[in-house]
């Protein structure tokens, strides 16, 4: 009975024995395993101190098995982050892909869930993690933490057992105002000088190629074309006409059936005719409609009357233009007795505006 | 040397020399007068505010957009609107415009390099005697373009006009602004847009801007906000100025049709429009009577003064009824033909088997 009793006794000793052995040799394997994370660091997506920012956090492993990650934005400082305005928000959202993607680092895998609690976020939900690999998390929330103001601070990752201290600053404005000025343009080309007729005909309409003017401009209102005339016939009221020094300033026409201002009309052949005839060459996408003034439309060959006196809208647009183009040409007839000469000619004068 | 050697030295040396004395002027006065007339000018249009007796200025850029170096010139004219419409118009200095006498530019001529910004200050001085609008047309142009005529050759001169508008501020100013008629295109729409025209008549005597929404509401409630004379337009005095709205935000819309990035006319130069048919819009189709509240507003110098007019127009989609009734009903009447011919082949068949019976 004693010898079982005492063998008894030294069983339980035994035991109790191994047990301490054992718990003491498991706080010493969980001490040996308490390393330091490597290549760690926190990017902060705004620096500006009172700014509200996401933030994105990457670290390489030391041991196996870590399934949670926590980020204590205090960390070892005496000036802390939540002691310096500095807030984390309790509400708060994970995505990995993009930080993947752009770190070349490993996703943080699991179902991740975070929060925010006092100066620290807590990322649960986490796969175990393999050992000396670097992951990688964003959390996204805009309002992920508010600034501390501005200073260095010293958060303190910790990745189940193990953990490391990483530096993150925040600065009083992190921002370039960046401003131009677009301004107010308006550009006017007229393509040539000169514009030919061939040899007039009592058979036929004549046209001269036409010469084009390009009009460009950010006006909102638009832009409006002009023209005058520099010869007038000999009727009245005078009207624009082609002009022959040599003979005896004779004008083409020398009268003129069509009001000033009214509609463009067909020429006539046979009779003595003289006119303008604009066109839209292009009405470029994206802008104002170009209109034709119905005393110039210069569509179907027909052609308005010139005023040698005032200046007479040829053309208009509603809006800003990226290089709208009208095409005006002269067109011209005769009849049989109009005055033989080799030099009949006119000066028009184009002005073009942005609207008021 | 010998006489005659002498001479012949002396006539060639003269023949180099002549004609570098005369070709420089003129080369300077007509250097480019063929080449294409390329100019930039900015700001546009230019609003100028003062009391009378003082002087205003401003700065005009100015740009020879060639490749080659021009001479610019600076001219002045006057604008105004006109018609019905209140298209601007330009003019010549009339007998009595002595408030041209007030303005002066500096540089009035100047060499133009190519894609080099010039200013040209323009400075208007105020006499005491000043009041009201003032509207210059400044025209820049090829200075010495003294248009030469050859045999059936037409010349062409080309300049632009920057507008200035100058209010010459005294107490009699008067700022009134009436709405002349708004009206829409279309009183009945099969599908959008539906553009409206606001026509103001300025009754002051001096330029103002009016500027607002349309409020296009079903059924008392608002579905459209347009932007009227958001470019901030002038209406100047004595005359209208004619604003368009329009409303395009409906399935299917009829849009201007576009091709390498040019608007695709018709043979009288209008813009070609066809229906697009976006059938991710297709909640935004129009259906009923609408009604399109204008409200403007223009400030009279003491306070905003509202401007207020409205219409109502229908929407009728009647291709897209038509269609919503075609589908279901097409097939049932189709069913229902088809039973009824089935129906009468088979009373034939029956009738026509009695009549056997009967006759056998």
């Amino acid at each position: 009975m004693n010898i079982k009793r005492s063998a008894s006794k030294v069983s339980s000793r035994t035991i109790i024995g191994i047990v301490i052995v054992q718990l003491v040799f498991v706080w010493l394997t969980q001490v040996v395993h308490a390393a330091t994370l490597t290549d760690t660091s926190i990017r902060l997506n705004r620096l500006q101190a009172g700014a509200t920012t996401s933030f994105r956090l990457v670290f390489k492993t030391v041991g196996a098995g870590a399934t949670s990650v926590a980020i204590n934005f205090n960390g070892a400082d005496t000036t802390t982050w939540t002691g310096s305005s500095g807030l984390v928000n309790a509400t708060q959202t994970t995505a990995t892909a993009a930080c993947a993607t752009e770190t070349g680092a490993t996703a943080l895998p699991g179902t991740l869930s975070a929060s925010g609690s006092g100066s620290t976020v807590t990322i649960t939900g986490v796969t175990a993690l393999a050992a000396t690999t670097t992951y990688c998390v964003d959390l996204t929330s805009a309002s992920a933490v508010t600034n501390a103001a501005a200073n260095e601070y010293h958060p303190t990752i910790t990745v189940g057992s193990d953990s490391t201290t990483v530096a993150v600053r925040t600065i009083s404005n992190d921002q370039i105002v960046v401003s131009a000025v677009v301004p107010p343009l308006f550009n006017f080309v007229l393509g040539g000088n000169t514009d030919s007729f061939p040899n007039l005909s009592t058979t036929s309409v004549s046209s001269t190629a036409g010469k084009t003017v390009t009009i460009t401009t950010n006006a909102p209102a638009g832009w409006i074309a002009w023209v005058k005339d520099l010869n007038g016939s000999s009727g009245s009221p005078t009207k624009g006409a082609l002009k022959s020094i040599t003979a005896s300033n004779y004008t083409i026409p020398t009268t003129n059936a069509n009001a000033l201002g009214s509609a463009s009309h067909t020429l006539t052949t046979g009779s003595e005719d003289y006119g303008l005839g604009v066109i839209i060459s292009t009405d470029a996408s994206g802008g104002g409609t170009v209109s034709l003034d119905p005393a110039y439309d210069g569509t179907s060959s027909k052609a308005g009357v010139l005023d040698p006196n005032t200046y007479r809208t040829i053309a208009s647009s509603n809006g800003t233009a990226n290089g709208d183009i009208i095409n005006l040409a002269e067109r011209a007839t005769i009849s049989g007795n109009t005055a033989a000469a080799n030099d009949y000619s006119d000066t028009i004068t184009i002005i073009g505006a942005g609207s008021f | 040397m010998k006489r005659w050697k002498l001479g012949l030295l002396l006539i060639s040396g003269l023949l180099l020399v002549v004609p570098t004395l005369g070709s420089p002027t003129a080369a300077a006065a007509t250097s480019n007068s063929g080449a294409p007339f390329n100019i930039f000018t900015s700001p546009l249009p230019i609003d100028l505010t003062g009391p009378p007796g003082s002087t205003l200025s401003t700065d005009i850029r100015v740009k020879n957009g060639g490749d080659t170096n021009e001479t610019f010139k600076v001219t002045l004219m006057k604008f105004s609107a006109y018609g019905d419409q209140g298209k601007p118009a330009i003019h010549d200095r009339g007998p009595g415009d002595d408030y041209f006498d007030w303005v002066s530019f500096s540089p009035q001529t100047f060499a133009a390099p190519p894609n080099v910004w010039q200013t040209v200050k323009m400075t208007i001085n105020l006499p005491s005697t000043a009041a009201f609008g003032y509207y210059y047309a400044v025209i820049f142009s090829r200075a010495g373009d003294t248009p030469t005529h050859t045999n059936k050759e037409n010349v062409l001169v080309g300049s632009s006009a920057v507008l200035v508008l100058v209010d010459a501020q005294v107490p009699g100013a008067k700022r009134a602004a009436q709405v002349v008629s708004f009206t829409s295109d279309k009183h009945v729409y099969e599908f959008l847009p539906a553009t409206f025209q606001v026509k103001l008549h300025n009754s002051g005597n001096v330029h103002l801007i009016a500027h607002g929404d349309i409020f296009i509401s079903k059924g008392g409630k608002t579905v459209a906000k347009l932007a009227v004379n958001s470019a901030r337009g002038n209406v100047l005095p004595g005359s209208n100025r004619v604003f368009a709205a329009s409303w395009d935000d409906g399935f299917p819309v009829y849009v201007t049709k576009e091709r390498g990035g040019q608007v695709l006319l018709d043979s009288q130069d209008k813009p070609v429009k066809g229906l697009r048919w976006d059938f991710s819009k297709f909640s935004k189709l129009k259906f009923g009577h609408y009604t399109a509240h204008l409200l403007m507003a223009y400030d009279n110098g003491q306070a905003d003064v509202p401007l207020n007019a409205e219409l109502s127009f229908w929407v009728i989609p009647w291709r897209v009824i038509f269609l919503a009734i075609a589908i279901p009903v097409t097939p049932a009447v189709a069913v229902y033909l088809l039973m009824r011919w089935r129906f009468k082949k088979r009373l034939a068949k029956a009738v026509h088997g009695s009549k056997s019976k009967k006759d056998t």
